[in-house]
């Protein structure tokens, strides 16, 4: 016979499996190589010097659909200040993937619904056979800016079906290309047309972005060694974007960093940073002095860029990349994800305050 | 009829299983593989360094590694192991028998001597400690390699620096493996997730500069980091009860490896950008589970266990294709190598090939089976290498993780 | 004050830590003691190159003869192609086609007998056979030199019937070039196999002497002690199964070998000259010495290399039998590279710790030092030491 005290010690034990015991969703922040829910890309970009591929993966073996939304970030002027800022302008679309299927598009020309397409199309213009996923619009020359992916179901109502992955190739006018893996985040329980990223509806952005970098005007120490073109030079460049963003409004999104840079000999040598309103790409000594050779003194610096002030829960997300130049003008560069640090484990971090970050989609 | 200390009782009881379901509601971190967080072990699958292009044509190669401790305030400490999978004619190791069994040469890939191009298996460690925020990188090929900057009795106004980067030999092709240990004096894991890494890819000629960057893998360790260290010789990513032998039955250490590897990419041959530049993508597979301090042993009770890889293909037609390979210590070779002959002549052949398949880009799935059975965990890195010289590089995306009873052990000396 | 019961305590604790403070009674192999067992890790003949090893085995015993079986184990690699000895590939050429350099190990035995206390030294290169041994026949008492078989040959003294190395034969070395090592082990000389029990003394010990004669004229000379594994006088059963290890029938053979050399490539601090360069070999403790299951004789060799400002490397290399390569070629096949050059490790002098994953390791190291503006060269072989608990280990005599 069971007494109310062991039914009730029973619940309890019970209640502490299902908490601890569940495989469920892995909630650390987000990610660059598990599937998710919301898939971002921060540095897209179709311009006379670069152009970018976008691959989108299902790897649900059920047909999976997704909103995405082409984020301007190209440089307006305010009507009202008449200072330069993002146009945060945003034209999106939908795609529909069947099971496990793989798609592409260039953005400089989009991809067309057409199942009459194969594979030997006119030169200049990329392949496009296969599944046609949707009509994808192109972006216009001059655009540079993000891409967010949302899953959703067949009504349109975001879903945590965690299917997406994604890679972006950028292109210059050179034929260098660079890659980078779309950031992921894991849907756990979504509610509506706003994703919070508040380990409830999707896991949250991460406290902190770092990176380990050679730093900006130092010589490159595989240049300087192999090639008979020295000096050489290494240039870096950032790509940020806050991790929330309202689609359906378009009010930029801003959030203000604090970034740190050390170098080699244990020196913090910069502590600083600029606001990031809608999108930036900029050269990474600028957002830390530190990254700079003439002030960091050594070849290589670690940095860390952490969200700070009364909007910091709107989180931060990017992408770097690197350009090594040799004396002749040779160059080659490499695109690379930030690694991030937990939005659950803050130890050393400052307390975030504020309201999490919230995509808000437009209203399909 | 309840009595007071019953109603105390189910009070306290219920408050627990609240803040149980709680807790599960914020989102408990849990410990990750991945590549964009700091870990307590960190794997670079590829590490190429060729400064004459012996084996790449006459174009030299080399690797900046950068590795960073994000602790702020404490030095932390690595043990690195070069895992070196240089090839050589019927495995003779011995540098005038150097060999590239992916290479068309008959003189590199050993067949015009009539012999086999076999990988021989040594490595070599290191140790280095890190001061709090510090960044260390060094090119893998220089030698000898500089000094730490913050060594004992330097110059430069640090201190915290301990141990020495030692060099690889040149040509070298291999991985990289570094665990987190207590410290130099005891070099013991410890349950602490403070590193992240970095590695760049050079080729470098009088004419161009090709470089190309993927972050290092990161295991990350489970346990609390108050807890004592870990195994000193036995690391447990995941558990291994469904063995014959389990080592780690006492429970994980680390995370567990993916069960599913998910490339995307363009398929052989394809031209991505439609200006002709055509491109090949180069998958590097190496094993969760390796025996550090015995890679000499192929499937031997001491020896690496040989992982057999499924490869699962989805073109944009969502039509499917399947292939295997095996995976000893290291594999690193071209999409259309894994189903034909090493080599380029019958690429148009391989279901990775656009003609094959038809569309532009692809998913490749790769599991490691049995994927019930431990041992078998991979992990991945993929380069793509354009018609016009250039390349680029990117870390393969996960699904899912090796269910418990499946995981993998990495052991060290 | 103290109590009955605290002065027994105090007295079990006294005894506890005694015998804790107390060395235990240890059980190694030595180079300096004689044994039951003799391993020789080293024997190198190239008449080509005008290199040979003096072998000097001696019985330690005063009053009685021993006999010892001894095992030239061949560690040579073979061309696939020509049957050749070699030491890698690019030795097997065949017209357009290059064969396989593999290894294979054979062993050739023989047994020698030692008089009392006697000493006995061989050319590896040329063996010893008939007249070669000085002890064949009775001597007279007042002429060691005269042979009689009876006492009417001995004018003025007797015949002596003293043990005589009869039945002795030392065949020179399979093939050469050789590079490999010789076992000895005490055997009865009716039954072939190690004495039973109490019987079975510790009696045998050894000195190898590699010898170059130099382009110069000059002689490089390097010697070293053999190994002895000492035999547990009351525990040895007569098989022709050895086991090594505490409690066993041998002593064992410890896990972890030490040498302390010059890192290769480091200016020896004597003459700031001349360039070292060390030379290690080591064989597995256990070994089939009949030849059948050379599997028994492998091992893991995890080498942990320490430099004079504590910083350590480590690698390790699969030991088959027969391992010998110079330090800097032991990680790689590039010297400059490797964790034993001087100028990676910074350092002129290390210790390498060699721990063995399997099969116990008995080393021997030759380090020699070369002067490139003199054009000279000298070496000098010695044994390294050992630590660790004793392993447990096997040889198998045929």
């Amino acid at each position: 016979m069971r007494t109310t005290k062991s039914l009730i010690v029973g619940a309890a034990v019970t209640a502490f499996a299902l908490a601890f015991g569940t495989t469920g969703v892995a909630r650390a922040d987000v990610s660059t190589e598990r599937p998710g829910s919301i898939l971002i890309f921060p540095k897209v970009v179709n311009t006379t010097d670069e152009d970018t591929i976008i691959q989108i993966t299902n790897v649900n073996n059920d047909t999976r659909h997704a909103r995405c939304f082409f984020v301007d970030g190209a440089l307006t002027f305010d009507p009202n200040t008449g200072l330069p800022r993002p146009s945060c302008q945003e034209s999106d679309f939908s795609i529909w993937l069947t099971r496990l299927q793989p798609t592409h598009w260039q953005v400089s020309v989009g991809r067309r619904i057409d199942p009459t397409d194969n594979f030997s199309s006119a030169p200049g213009y990329p392949s496009t056979a296969g599944f046609d996923p949707g009509g994808i619009p192109p972006v216009g020359v001059g655009f540079t800016g993000a891409l967010i992916c949302a899953e959703v179901d067949a009504s349109d109502k975001p879903i945590a079906g965690n299917s997406l992955t994604g890679q972006a190739t950028v292109k210059n006018i050179n034929g260098d290309v660079s890659k980078y893996n779309g950031i992921t985040i894991q849907g756990i329980t979504p509610m509506g047309q706003d994703l919070s990223l508040d380990n409830v509806e999707y896991n949250g952005c991460p406290a902190s972005l770092n990176l380990t970098t050679i730093t900006s005007g130092a010589p490159d120490p595989v240049v300087e060694a192999l090639s008979p073109n020295t000096p050489s030079t290494v240039r870096n460049f950032i790509t940020l974007m806050p991790c929330g963003a309202d689609l359906e409004n378009l009010v930029p999104q801003t959030v203000s960093l604090q970034v740190a840079v050390f170098n080699e000999f244990e020196q913090r040598i910069s502590l600083g940073g600029p606001s990031v309103e809608c999108w930036a790409r900029l050269p990474l000594e600028a957002i830390g002095g530190g990254f700079d050779f003439a002030t960091a003194g050594t070849t290589f610096t670690y940095g860390t860029i952490t969200p700070q002030g009364p909007n910091a829960a709107n989180g931060i997300l990017g992408v770097a990349d690197s350009v090594a130049t040799d004396s002749l003008g040779n160059s080659g560069s490499a695109a690379d994800n930030l690694h991030v640090a937990g939005n659950t484990d803050t130890t050393n971090l400052p307390v975030v305050t504020g309201s999490p970050a919230v995509i808000r989609l437009s209203v399909p | 009829m309840r009595t007071r200390k019953g109603y105390r009782s189910l009070g306290t009881l219920a408050l627990l299983g609240a803040a149980a379901v709680l807790l599960a509601a914020t989102g408990v971190a849990r410990a990750q593989v991945g590549s964009d967080l700091a870990a307590g072990i960190l794997v670079f699958p590829k590490i190429a360094v060729d400064t004459v292009g012996r084996l790449t044509g006459g174009i030299p190669v080399d690797t900046v590694v950068e590795i960073a401790n994000t602790d702020p305030t404490e030095i932390r400490s690595l043990h690195c192991f070069w895992v070196n999978a240089n090839s050589y004619c019927n495995g003779d190791v011995d540098i005038a028998n150097l060999c590239d069994p992916n290479s068309d040469n008959p003189v590199l890939n050993c067949r015009e001597t009539g012999r086999r191009c076999l990988p021989a298996w040594r490595v070599t460690d290191f140790f280095v400690a890190a001061t709090a925020n510090q960044p260390i990188g060094f090119r893998v090929g220089q030698v000898p390699q500089s000094a730490l900057p913050c060594l004992p009795g330097n110059t430069n106004g640090c201190a915290g620096n301990d141990g020495s980067i030692n060099p690889v030999e040149d040509p070298f092709i291999g991985e990289l493996k570094c665990v987190e240990v207590n410290d130099l004096t005891n070099v013991v894991p410890v349950n602490r997730n403070d590193f992240t890494g970095t590695a760049r890819i050079y080729r470098v000629t009088p004419g161009s500069v090709d470089v190309r960057q993927y972050n290092a893998i990161g295991i990350q360790s489970i346990a609390d980091p108050n807890a004592g260290p870990n195994d000193a010789t036995t690391l447990c990513l995941g558990t291994d009860t469904n063995g014959a032998s389990p080592v780690c039955s006492a429970g994980a250490e680390y995370a567990s490896c993916p069960s599913t590897l998910v490339v995307n990419h363009f398929f052989e041959g394809a031209a991505p950008f439609g200006d002709g530049a055509t491109v090949n993508t180069t998958l590097t597979l190496v094993p969760c589970t390796e025996r550090i301090e015995d890679t000499t042993g192929v499937n031997s009770v001491t020896g690496q266990q040989v992982t057999n890889a499924q490869l699962a293909i989805v073109n944009e037609f969502e039509q499917r294709f399947s292939s295997a390979t095996r995976v000893d210590c290291y594999k690193s070779m071209r999409l259309s190598d894994l189903d034909t002959r090493p080599g380029t002549t019958d690429d148009g052949s391989s279901i990775f090939s656009v003609g094959v398949e038809g569309s532009l880009t692809g998913q490749t799935r790769v599991r490691g089976v049995p994927g019930q059975s431990p041992y078998h965990g991979l992990l991945g890195l993929a380069e793509e290498s354009y018609s016009n010289g250039f390349s680029a590089a990117f870390n393969v995306n996960y699904d899912g993780v090796r269910p418990a009873g499946a995981g993998d052990v990495i052991t060290v000396p | 004050m103290l109590t009955t019961r605290r002065i027994g305590s105090a007295i079990v604790a006294t005894l506890v830590l005694g015998l804790g403070l107390a060395p235990t009674a240890r059980a190694f192999t030595n180079s300096d003691q004689p044994a039951a067992v003799v391993v020789f890790p080293r024997i190198d003949v190239n008449v080509a190159a005008n290199r040979d090893t003096v072998v000097q085995l001696t019985n330690a015993n005063a009053t009685q003869s021993v006999t010892a079986k001894c095992f030239y184990i061949n560690g040579n690699s073979h061309c696939t192609n020509t049957g050749l000895p070699c030491a890698s590939s690019a030795q097997c050429v065949s017209g357009p086609f290059v064969g396989a350099c593999l290894p294979g190990w054979t062993v050739t035995d023989f047994l020698v007998t030692l008089t009392p206390q006697q000493p006995l030294g061989w050319s590896a290169a040329e063996g010893l056979r008939g007249s070669g041994f000085p002890l064949t026949t009775r001597v007279c008492s007042n002429n060691p030199l005269m042979a009689c078989s009876n006492d009417g040959q001995c004018p003025g003294g007797t015949c002596l019937t003293n043990p005589t190395n009869a039945g002795s034969l030392v065949p020179p070395v399979p093939e050469t070039p050789f590079v490999g090592e010789l076992h000895c082990v005490e055997v009865d000389r009716n039954t072939g196999r190690p004495p039973l029990g109490a019987n079975n003394t510790n009696d045998l010990k050894g000195e190898a002497t590699v010898e170059t004669l130099l382009p110069d004229g000059t002689i490089d000379v390097a010697t070293a002690n053999a190994v002895g594994i000492r035999s547990n006088l009351t525990r040895n059963a007569d098989t022709n199964t050895l086991t090594l290890g505490r409690g066993a029938e041998y002593e064992g053979c410890e896990a972890v070998t030490i040498v302390n050399h010059l890192f290769d490539g480091a200016v020896d601090p004597i003459d700031n000259t001349s360039l070292a360069n060390t030379e290690l070999t080591l064989v597995p403790c256990s070994v089939d010495l009949s030849g059948a299951d050379p599997s028994l004789a492998t091992s893991t060799a995890q080498f942990l290399v320490f430099n004079e400002f504590e910083q350590r490397f480590s690698t390790s290399r699969r030991v088959n039998c027969f391992f010998q390569s110079p330090l800097s070629r032991i990680d790689t096949t590039q010297p400059d590279r490797s964790i034993w050059n001087a100028s990676v490790s910074g350092t002129v002098a290390g210790q390498t710790r060699i721990r063995a994953v399997g099969a116990s390791l008995i080393g021997w190291a030759r380090l020699s030092l070369l002067n490139s503006s003199l054009n000279t060269q000298g070496s000098a072989a010695y044994n390294v030491h050992q630590d660790s608990v004793p392993a447990t280990n096997t040889i198998l005599l045929p």
